[in-house]
């Protein structure tokens, strides 16, 4: 029997010449592929998604990025009071609680349309009063749990602000109160035009004048269509 | 055209070059995403838990033997990295030389026998994870693996690989034939009916 070599095929002579000239570069043009390959398509996926090859959520057109930015007639923004600093003093210098000598009990009530949509807890013996925008009742997460109905609770029931529905000209107004066994004692009144404010936490710092026992509040408007992942960035971001 | 010529021209060297492509594309393609579940906690684990626990997350074939050298699981991460990206590789190559040297009437050599036979294994990475779809299925809380694109692309690359070398084992073993050369031969006398 014939060995292949010497076959007389029409092409078999070059075959045969390119073929044992270099039998390795076949091979090494593949293995270039290869790589060509892995190479181009990492460019492209880092181009066109996340490293992990997922969309990234920037690209989604209802995502809001982090930076403030006007906020936008016809929508719904979660707004919070984040924190209130109180003067040591109230204005006509008197002690805060005068029979214990402690820190200020603060809470703040926000008003729409004239009348009330949301009461802070209160922050007990506190000069700089923080409340976080997520929150749940340890009691509530213990009997959930024990009860199994613990999934059923919804995200929006734990965000502690309040939706407005911004248009033109929409105002709200933010009291900020002393908590008193007696007679709880109004701090300040903080009437805020919406439509004039910006996504994320502004801070206002105000002058002895302005307010006498107020002395900054950060006050923050979040998108509500934020995804629940930026909103919990921005939750984390205390 | 000549058997030799639709074995040069034809669907071998198609099969060696999608293959190439393929096999670059399925080390760097999502192979899966791990989507953790928590049953009836998911709402207040996702809350609570930092991102880092509840975030699907996604693999390829880099880096996960990456993320497994990461980890100190170095034995699994070189054995992984040795059949999917080693291994692969190596005997493209080698297949490519097989593909050459049956085209120049030569032998493919003991190389490429090894690399033809050992070829099963390169679908180690595809067993890998199949078994993890199916453990993490049996697992509480709803969690999932996703099987990405990357895997398939690199399952297609081994599947053609390997039909690439059946097809040069199959004409290197014929090709002496005259029949199957392209060569023109007289016809074997008939014999006559009994």
């Amino acid at each position: 029997m014939a060995s292949p070599a010497k076959h007389v095929t029409p092409g078999a002579a070059a075959d045969s010449t390119s073929g044992s000239a270099l039998p390795w570069l076949w091979g090494l043009t593949l293995l270039l592929i290869v790589g060509g390959s892995a190479i181009g398509g990492y460019a492209w996926l880092e181009n066109t998604a996340g490293p992990d090859g997922t969309v990234s959520a920037s690209s989604t057109p209802d995502a809001v990025p982090l930076e403030p930015q006007t906020l936008r007639i016809g929508r719904d923004y979660y707004v919070q009071v984040k924190l209130a600093e109180l003067r040591e003093t109230r204005a006509d210098d008197d002690p805060w609680d005068w029979w214990d000598e402690s820190a200020p009990d603060v809470y703040y009530v926000m008003k729409w349309q004239d009348v009330r949509v949301f009461e802070s807890v209160v922050r007990k013996d506190d000069f700089v009063a923080r409340w976080d925008l997520l929150g749940a009742d340890v009691r509530d997460v213990v009997t959930g749990v024990v009860t199994g109905s613990a999934a059923e609770m919804d995200i929006e029931s734990l965000i502690n602000a309040q939706a407005i529905h911004v248009e033109d000209g929409t105002t709200i107004t933010i009291e900020i109160w002393e908590s008193d066994r007696l007679d709880d004692q109004l701090v300040a009144t903080l009437p805020i035009k919406l439509a004039d404010q910006r996504e994320g936490t502004t801070r206002f710092r105000f002058t002895d004048e302005e307010q006498p026992e107020l002395a900054r509040l950060d006050l923050t408007i979040i998108d509500c269509a934020t995804p629940l992942p930026e909103l919990l960035e921005m939750v984390g971001q205390r | 055209m000549s058997v030799r010529g639709v074995f040069k021209l034809g669907v071998i060297p198609v099969f060696l070059l999608l293959s190439s492509i393929a096999l670059g594309l399925g080390w760097i393609g999502p192979c899966m995403t791990l989507v953790p579940g928590f049953g009836v906690l998911d709402g207040w684990v996702r809350l609570f838990v930092p991102d880092e626990f509840t975030t699907p997350k996604t693999y390829s074939i880099f880096t996960g033997i990456v993320a497994l050298w990461d980890e100190n699981h170095r034995g699994l991460a070189a054995l992984l990295a040795g059949f999917s990206i080693a291994f692969p590789a190596i005997k493209l190559a080698v297949m490519g030389y097989g593909h050459a040297a049956v085209v120049a009437g030569k032998q493919t050599g003991t190389a490429w026998w090894l690399a033809h036979h050992a070829g099963k294994f390169s679908m180690l990475d595809v067993l890998v994870v199949a078994v993890l779809v199916i453990a993490v299925k049996g697992m509480p809380g709803n969690s999932e693996v996703v099987v990405g694109w990357g895997l398939w692309s690199f399952a297609i690359s081994v599947g053609l690989s390997m039909l690439a070398a059946i097809a040069i084992a199959w004409v290197e073993h014929r090709v002496d034939h005259p029949m199957l050369s392209g060569e023109r031969v007289t016809p074997l006398p008939q014999t006559p009916p009994a």
